[in-house]
């Protein structure tokens, strides 16, 4: 039975490993004794529901949020805020599973982990939603005092509370991050080598942050590359040093543990938004009382819901419907619902870019991608604006008909999350087969479990990365097994 | 208005139950104190209307005239409160004081968050803060906040129960809102402090669940302000509430969340934060 460490790299992406291998040598041993490959991201691939559909083996209807915001009854809008106690009671994350299973671990920066989860026998210090270390941000609370021992003061992400990271000086905030992670890494080591735990997560967040902050360096495709020599080599360094640290973490495990290190989504280049919201109106599908003077989001526009069929919200092309008998004004009649979307699927994939050139649009209806409990309260339709290449903008007072902006509502942003991340695991028990295909975020937890050798729960949607050349074990371990989990209630 | 809502005959035997149980404390109230010594709180909420009504059927049992009622001005109202409590008073004959500290009111010119000089303000007002332990110059012209909360609440609060000397003052508190209130008592008596005047705190709704609450507006067609039917669920000042649903409040699931989520500041101030990390 195998430990496992996870270095998830938030943000770490596939195609870059791929054009910048050579320097990357530890990544290319890696790759070459174990599996790897591109892993694809939940529609949208936005962070809360992208890492938890990875720690726990389920689709976002199991747990009901697509990006940070969510309904749980027919409401406009999305008007609560994820939290990671409404997470945890609808769907088991590993850190619930594993400690059942007798396992002791320890979760660093896990994203929707404030307050830090009181993992029974285990440890967490939480994550980038931490509202200030004197808050409280370990389990248990003592746990702190190590924190500050290894590591110093502890750094919570890009920019302290209270500051946008992506308007901070450039040298400040690479320097922040560079800080950051390697806090981080320091932390995986210690839980896994002093702490002996047997699963180890550490969320590595500067790889995302990195990239919305300089990608217009790096591709001269991107609408604002910016040819400044000084930073056209920051994120090749940057993704050099994080292949260091990634050989030395490698190096600390000893023969009976397995590195696995994966992204969630993604980063590329972002090219626009469209906003989605006065597309509406434009044609017709959504009437307001008044429009507003200034950019406003949708839960302060002034809407005629009686006159409305659908809306728009997030940044990541969601839209839902004004259904009758579902929504407290829903105009849209149920028997139309299909034949309504596919209306709206055939209009937004003929949107061009501002220059009236086609976009490589994708829509799928939530039925299609997202199933369980929580579906229904999901929006009606996900738009995929050239692979996400473009976002959208929930926002409306762009000026009547102006279906295109260039900031995020938060501000200039140089990246968009995509569909493709990257993982790689290699150790004890990984067959060294190489690159794999067809890889999806579900398939993680399965693939944990799989690798210490503790029985996959069969309501979980993905299967092991490992497959069928993982070496049987012994039967007898079977029938022990089986019968430990039937007492603990499996 | 009434709430559109079934209401089972086994359902509404168990909402006269609770209404009973309230009722007694309020007759219990009145034999203390004599109805003319008793007052209550109003703020034109779902608990506060619900401890008014179940008094005022005391009242007519008894025929006596219902008690003093007092309501807080806090310079930050809703407009639809205001409409609803004008509509009640007429229809109940409630006889109402609209309780304002006026001098905190002109010392911030009547303007949200506005500065406030303690120098500008009345010597009582002033003690008052000396009282708490507030020792700045100033502070901001905030209800919800804790200086503010004083003067505008509590300091008017016990000034109406010394002009009118008020012995006993009927208030709408429930268990279940908060888990603060879990150790409240139907009656508590509060001793005479430095600016306090000595009096009980009446509490007939303490074991009314939310749920049991709003079946009972519906079994009964008890009048609420319309904002609840907007999804409003715990309504306070009107720039630090707001509403986490379009549902009306008796249909959201009222045991698994939380009523006072949407006077959570902390709220804004996530949302502040996944801006500031590009998320939002």
């Amino acid at each position: 039975m195998s430990k496992v460490v996870v270095l998830g790299l938030d943000g770490f992406s596939p195609e870059l490993v791929e054009r910048w291998l050579e320097d990357l040598p530890n990544l290319k041993k890696l790759q070459q004794q174990g599996i790897w490959g591109t892993m694809e991201s939940t529609v949208p691939p936005s962070t809360y529901p992208a890492w938890t559909c990875a720690q726990t083996g389920h689709n976002p209807g199991t747990f009901g949020f697509w990006d940070f915001s969510y309904r749980d009854d027919f409401s406009y809008g999305q008007p609560k805020l994820i939290d990671c106690t409404v997470r945890d009671k609808r769907v088991d994350c590993l850190y619930k599973i594993l400690p059942i299973l007798g396992q002791k671990v320890a979760m660093i920066n896990a994203p929707l982990t404030w307050p830090p989860p009181r993992i029974p026998g285990g440890y967490s210090i939480s994550s980038f939603m931490t509202p200030g270390l004197d808050r409280g941000f370990t389990w248990p609370e003592s746990l702190k005092d190590e924190v500050y021992r290894l590591v110093g003061k502890y750094i919570i992400d890009a920019s302290e509370p209270g500051v946008n990271y992506l308007q901070i000086e450039k040298d400040k905030v690479l320097r922040q991050i560079y800080d950051m992670d390697s806090q981080r890494f320091t932390l995986c080591k210690h839980f896994f080598v002093q702490k002996q735990c047997d699963y180890v997560f550490a969320m590595i967040t500067g790889c995302d942050r990195m990239s919305h902050l300089f990608y217009r360096y790096l591709d001269e495709h991107h609408r604002r590359y910016d040819p400044d020599t000084r930073y056209a080599n920051v994120l090749h360094d940057y993704y050099v040093w994080i292949d260091k640290h990634i050989g030395e973490t490698y190096d600390v495990l000893n023969g009976d543990t397995v590195l696995f290190v994966h992204s969630a989504h993604g980063v590329q280049r972002l090219d626009g938004l469209i906003n989605l919201n006065e597309w509406l109106i434009q044609e017709g599908y959504m009437v307001l009382h008044e429009y507003p003077s200034e950019r406003t989001p949708l839960t302060e526009l002034k809407t005629d819901w009686s006159k409305t069929k659908a809306w728009a919200t997030g940044n990541t092309g969601q839209i839902y419907l004004n259904v009758k008998g579902r929504e407290p004004q829903g105009i849209v009649d149920p028997d139309d619902y299909d034949s309504f979307l596919d209306e709206l699927a055939d209009k937004l994939i003929q949107i061009p870019d501002e220059q009236g050139n086609s976009l490589k649009t994708r829509v799928f209806k939530r039925k299609e991608i997202h199933s369980g409990p929580f579906a229904q309260y999901g929006p009606d339709l996900f738009i995929l604006f050239d692979e996400y290449l473009w976002n959208t903008s929930e926002m409306v007072g762009y000026g009547r008909g102006n279906l295109y902006s260039f900031d995020k509502p938060s501000g200039p942003d140089d990246g968009a999350d995509g569909l493709n991340g990257y993982f790689c695991i290699a150790g004890p028990g990984v067959p060294a087969s190489g690159k794999h295909t067809g890889a999806t975020l579900l398939d993680v937890a399965p693939t944990v479990l799989d690798v210490m050798d503790l029985e996959i729960p069969k309501e979980m949607e993905g299967k092991s990365l490992l497959g069928e050349e993982k070496p049987e074990r012994p039967p007898e371990d079977h029938e022990k097994m089986r019968s430990r989990l039937k007492a603990l209630g499996y | 208005m009434a709430i559109d809502k079934e209401i089972s005959e086994k359902r509404e035997r168990q909402c006269s139950k609770l209404i009973e149980l309230s009722k007694d404390v309020v007759r219990e109230a009145f034999e203390k104190f004599g109805h003319e010594e008793v007052g209550i709180t109003w703020t034109g909420g779902k608990d506060s209307t619900l401890t008014l009504w179940i008094t005022r059927q005391v009242c007519e049992e008894k025929g006596v005239p219902l008690p003093k009622a007092m309501i807080i001005g806090e310079g930050d109202e809703f407009q639809e409160i205001e409409e609803f409590v004008e509509t009640i008073k007429k229809e109940w004959d409630v006889p109402l004081e609209v309780c304002r500290n006026e001098d905190v009111l002109k010392a911030a010119n009547h303007t949200l968050n506005a500065p406030v000089k303690v120098k500008d303000l009345s010597e009582r007002n002033r003690a008052e803060l000396k009282r708490i332990g507030f020792d700045g110059e100033e502070f901001p012209f905030e209800a919800e906040s804790q200086v503010g909360n004083h003067l505008m609440k509590t300091v008017v609060f016990n000034q109406f129960l010394e002009r009118n000397s008020i012995k006993g003052i009927i208030q709408g508190l429930r268990w279940d809102e908060h888990p603060a209130r879990f150790n409240d008592e139907y009656f508590e008596h509060k001793e005479m402090a430095h600016l306090v005047p000595e009096h009980t705190r009446i509490r007939p709704i303490l074991h009314f669940t939310e749920k049991d609450l709003w079946d009972t507006y519906a079994a009964f067609n008890i009048p609420y302000c319309v904002l609840y039917e907007q999804g409003y669920r715990s309504l306070g000042a009107k720039t630090t509430t707001v509403k986490d649903s379009d549902i009306p409040a008796w249909e959201q699931d009222l045991e698994n969340t939380e009523e006072r989520g949407g006077r959570r500041q902390d709220k804004e101030k996530a949302m502040e934060r996944m801006r500031q990390l590009g998320y939002m």
